[in-house]
């Protein structure tokens, strides 16, 4: 997923000399083919990331498009303030890009699992929040950040893995996409997560009704025309995200339905507070209940009940 | 001749800017007085001798840029588009006012302000963005970001610093408003900056001091800040909180004190006459 953030950013940086990258002192060996093609378009701006920050804002002041780079926890935390205040009250044009998401980094321990920053980034109202699902998406997600004015947060989550015979759409900014066609049960994911989420659709289909399976690559602004249609016939929706639930795309959801004249109810499967707090991904994402047996057996039980 | 009235000019228009400030700290009844009139003479000479911002171009890309990261003080700031009339006196009056208009700290949209600031310690990263940006685009305009001593505690200050010496950033001024004083007492108790100019100079600045109020000293540094190649200028200008207020100058109080309309009247006396 990184190289395709670079390879679509060199690509688009080739149509606009404007285009600027800087990274917090992260990324080696996978920023090289941007600092090599554009060298006087590239920074490292060291280990310093409320600096790196507002710089990019100053450059986007000057007429410049700076995007900002470094590891998922590091980039939305220590600059909360300065995500805040200077790039998004004053509706910057700098696009953020928080790398190794969720449980990416899973050995390198709690540090670095950014599990709080779709919650940071929606709390910033002109902040735009897109997650693609695969190399595709990746590359469509860079080009439309780049082509549209405000800021932009870019997260960029575990490599995917493939599922045979199906091919995520290509991505819209603020657009939501059924995938499969089903009812009852509306299982919602975001990012990489979709053999996760087809997982969980198959389980729960042989069980009782074949639900129907969606991605929201676009958190902010939520796809809330989608939700609506889906709440007519879907009572139930389950919402999947390698992010803590709290505050992240389960609760955008929850709370975008709770104004709708049909309430769907809202399963919320994300990360969690376990004895775990380093290990392997799949070890990681078992201790937060976040695999197909569990999340299928919990959506089972709640729509017999 | 021309150079004593430039000199009568600016120190005039010193004399406005004080006043103006007083005067609508008073009327809007906040605080932050003492604040604000220890950067009026700074202001003064910036845009009336040292920066290239007018009516004219001050929605051009060629305009120098001023930040204002110490945004408390904005009541200067104010007072200063005022009288370069940047800003006319209808929307002045909206300083601080329940119904809205010109905040207590410079928000980004009022003519003449380049950047939201109130949180300390942000200015001059947007200024290295800006001077960055500016010399990629080839225009040679200036950028200027006034800070306090006391927001020099923020460690986001220091990141700034090595970064714009690091990146040789001469078409930068940072000046410091070195008044002594912040929220809860002097600076030397709490945030230890001596040796100050030490400091900045092992970060890699060209470093010049001057009396903050002292508007001829204050015009010369300005223009040897600009005549620095290949580093970033400091100007520690040392300044008086309540400047010109003898009931206000060099005292804690000033930051937070709301004037009563006695005072405010003597305020204006004082300032009037120097």
């Amino acid at each position: 997923m990184r190289s395709a953030f670079v390879r679509a950013l060199c690509d688009t940086a080739r149509k606009n000399d404007k285009i600027m990258l800087l990274t917090g002192d992260l990324g080696y060996r996978v920023l090289e083919p941007f600092a090599e093609e554009f060298p006087d378009r590239f920074i490292n701006m060291g280990v310093a990331e409320q600096n790196l920050v507002t710089v990019a804002a100053g450059l986007a002041a000057s007429g410049m498009v700076p995007v900002v780079y470094s590891i998922a926890t590091f980039m939305t935390m220590r600059p909360f303030e300065q995500l805040r205040n200077d790039v998004g009250l004053q509706n910057a044009n700098v696009k953020v890009v928080g790398t190794g998401a969720g449980f990416a980094y899973s050995k390198a321990g709690p540090t670095h699992h950014a599990l709080e920053d779709i919650a940071l980034m929606r709390s910033i109202p002109s902040m735009r929040i897109f997650i693609p699902g695969d190399t595709m998406q990746m590359s469509q997600a860079v080009h439309a950040m780049l082509s549209l004015e405000g800021p932009v947060y870019l997260r960029i989550e575990r490599d995917p893995e493939t599922v045979p015979g199906m091919a995520l759409p290509a991505f819209r900014d603020g657009r939501g996409f059924r995938l499969t066609k089903g009812k009852g049960v509306a299982i919602i994911f975001t990012g990489t997560h979709l053999a996760l989420a087809k997982k969980v659709a198959d389980r729960v289909g042989k069980n009782s009704v074949k639900p129907t399976l969606c991605i929201l690559p676009t958190v902010a602004p939520l796809d809330v025309t989608l939700l609506k249609r889906l709440a007519v016939d879907h009572p139930v929706f389950a919402v999947i995200e390698e992010h803590n639930t709290a505050g992240g795309l389960a609760d955008a959801v929850a709370e975008a339905v709770s104004e709708f004249p049909v309430l769907p109810r809202v399963l919320r499967f994300g990360t969690a507070k376990s004895g775990l707090s380093t290990g392997g991904y799949r070890e990681l994402m078992d201790a937060s209940g976040l695999n197909e047996r569990w999340i299928s057996l919990r959506i089972t039980r709640y729509v017999r009940t | 001749m021309k150079k004593t009235n430039r000199f009568q000019v600016i120190s005039r228009y010193a004399r406005s800017v004080r006043c103006t400030t007083v005067d609508i700290s008073f009327r809007a009844g906040v605080g932050h007085i003492g604040s604000a009139l220890s950067i009026a003479d700074i202001l003064t000479v910036l845009y009336f001798d040292t920066m290239n911002v007018s009516r004219v171009n001050v929605s051009k890309d060629t305009r120098d840029r001023f930040i204002l990261s110490k945004g408390h003080a904005a009541a200067a700031l104010y007072a200063v588009l005022y009288h370069k009339r940047l800003i006319g006196k209808p929307q002045l009056t909206t300083f601080a006012a329940d119904s809205g208009g010109l905040c207590e700290h410079p928000e980004l949209g009022v003519p003449g302000i380049e950047m939201t600031t109130g949180s300390l310690g942000h200015g001059m990263a947007y200024g290295c963005g800006l001077a960055i940006g500016l010399r990629k685009r080839g225009i040679p305009a200036r950028v200027y970001v006034l800070v306090s001593d006391g927001e020099c505690g923020e460690g986001s200050v220091w990141e700034s610093a090595m970064f714009a010496s690091r990146m040789r950033l001469d078409n930068l001024t940072v000046v410091v408003d070195d008044n002594g004083w912040q929220c809860f007492g002097r600076t030397r108790e709490i945030t230890h900056l001596a040796p100050f100019a030490g400091k900045w100079q092992s970060f890699g600045w060209h470093v010049i001091t001057t009396d903050g109020h002292n508007l001829a000293e204050l015009r010369l540094a300005m223009r040897r800040a600009r005549r620095v190649k290949g580093k970033p200028a400091v100007v520690i200008a040392r300044t008086e909180t309540g400047h010109g207020v003898s009931f206000l100058k060099n005292r804690l109080a000033a930051h937070y004190q709301v004037l009563s309309r006695t005072e405010y009247k003597q305020a204006i006396r004082e300032l009037s006459k120097i």
